[in-house]
């Protein structure tokens, strides 16, 4: 059975930081969709790398960084504008 | 700020930023904790803020934001504290790992952190932590970065 | 008082003063009765498998309040230095 402590509270700190991703409209930087993408793959590599906190015996990756960056984005797509 | 910069920037931080949350995660199994993982975070943000100027940057703190988290994670610090004074004798009591065995065990079943270990409160004031330290961090570095404007200001009044 | 006297007594006073400083620390192993030491490794794994998270958030929770206190006092300080004339207050 997973544990829904971790997910939770990593998600919730994921949601808060990622309502602040709010590029200014008077700027030329553009940062697509295509980059969120690629940071995806690169957060499920860490979480493999990394394994599982110990004595965590439900998933063979660490469950807090994904919570993390799904919360993230989601918070961006929510709150945060562009 | 060279071209490589600015294209390295914005995802080195949000990469940065979920490992600062692993480690404010997990707090009570591996080294780190609250304080440490706050500081990850920080570091985070003020590496955007550096890159692109305080203007510019893709990750905006508010004032408002500062303030309102600040006063959460201090405040939710003292809370817990209450509670355990309230239902024990104790303050800051460990309302999940009854020690002495003093209150019912409903009371200690809601306030354990569910997870394979029997840890109690101690996750949870972890995460209020690291809440106040990443906030006063980012905080202390955006006065420090604005303060030609804000002396500016100052001596027109 | 001539350059060389002056290091002479500086250096005579320097050697008293680590004499003292090593004559508390010889011996110092009978002297050490650890208490709580014994009581914490035993009740700690029934917590949390890190000590060192169980004793700073859990037996001396209290003084981690204290240093939350000292960063929230940091905080207010370093704004409080360049924030005047932001708010109106009232007065003159």
């Amino acid at each position: 059975m997973v544990y829904i402590g971790p997910i939770i509270l990593g998600f919730l700190l994921g949601f808060i930081l990622g309502t602040r991703i709010q590029p200014s409209p008077s700027s030329k930087l553009n940062f697509p969709a295509s980059i969120y993408v690629v940071l995806l793959i690169v957060i499920l590599l860490i979480a493999y790398q990394q394994g599982p906190f110990p004595f965590y015996t439900d998933t063979p990756f660490a469950n807090g960084i994904i919570a993390a960056i799904v919360g993230i984005i989601l918070g961006k797509l929510t709150f945060g504008k562009g | 700020m060279s071209t490589i910069l600015k294209l390295f920037a914005f995802p080195a931080s949000v990469v940065l930023i979920c490992y600062g949350i692993l480690t404010i995660l997990g707090g009570h199994i591996t080294p780190g904790g609250g304080f440490q993982g706050g500081a990850i975070i920080a570091s985070g943000i003020i590496f955007c803020l550096i890159v692109y100027g305080v203007d510019d940057s893709p990750i905006k703190i508010s004032k408002t934001f500062i303030a309102s988290l600040e006063s959460i994670g201090a405040l939710g610090y003292i809370f817990l504290g209450l509670a355990g004074l309230f239902t024990s004798g104790f303050f800051l009591y460990n309302l999940g790992v009854d020690l002495y065995h003093v209150i019912p065990p409903v009371i200690s079943t809601a306030f354990n952190y569910p997870d394979a270990l029997h840890a109690g409160i101690l996750p949870y004031l972890n995460f209020v932590v690291g809440l106040e330290v990443l906030v006063g961090l980012s905080a202390v570095v955006i006065t420090f970065l604005k303060s030609d404007q804000l002396i500016k200001d100052m001596e027109s009044k | 008082m001539s350059n060389g006297t002056r290091n002479l007594v500086a250096g005579l006073a320097l050697l008293i003063f680590a004499a003292t400083l090593f004559q508390t620390i010889y011996q110092f192993k009978p002297m050490i009765y650890p208490g709580i030491s014994y009581l914490y490794n035993w009740v700690g794994p029934l917590i949390a498998p890190n000590m060192v998270t169980n004793v700073v958030f859990d037996w001396r929770g209290y003084d981690t309040l204290g240093e939350a206190l000292i960063l929230v006092t940091a905080v207010i300080v370093t704004l409080l230095v360049f924030g005047r004339g932001k708010i109106d207050l009232g007065g003159e």
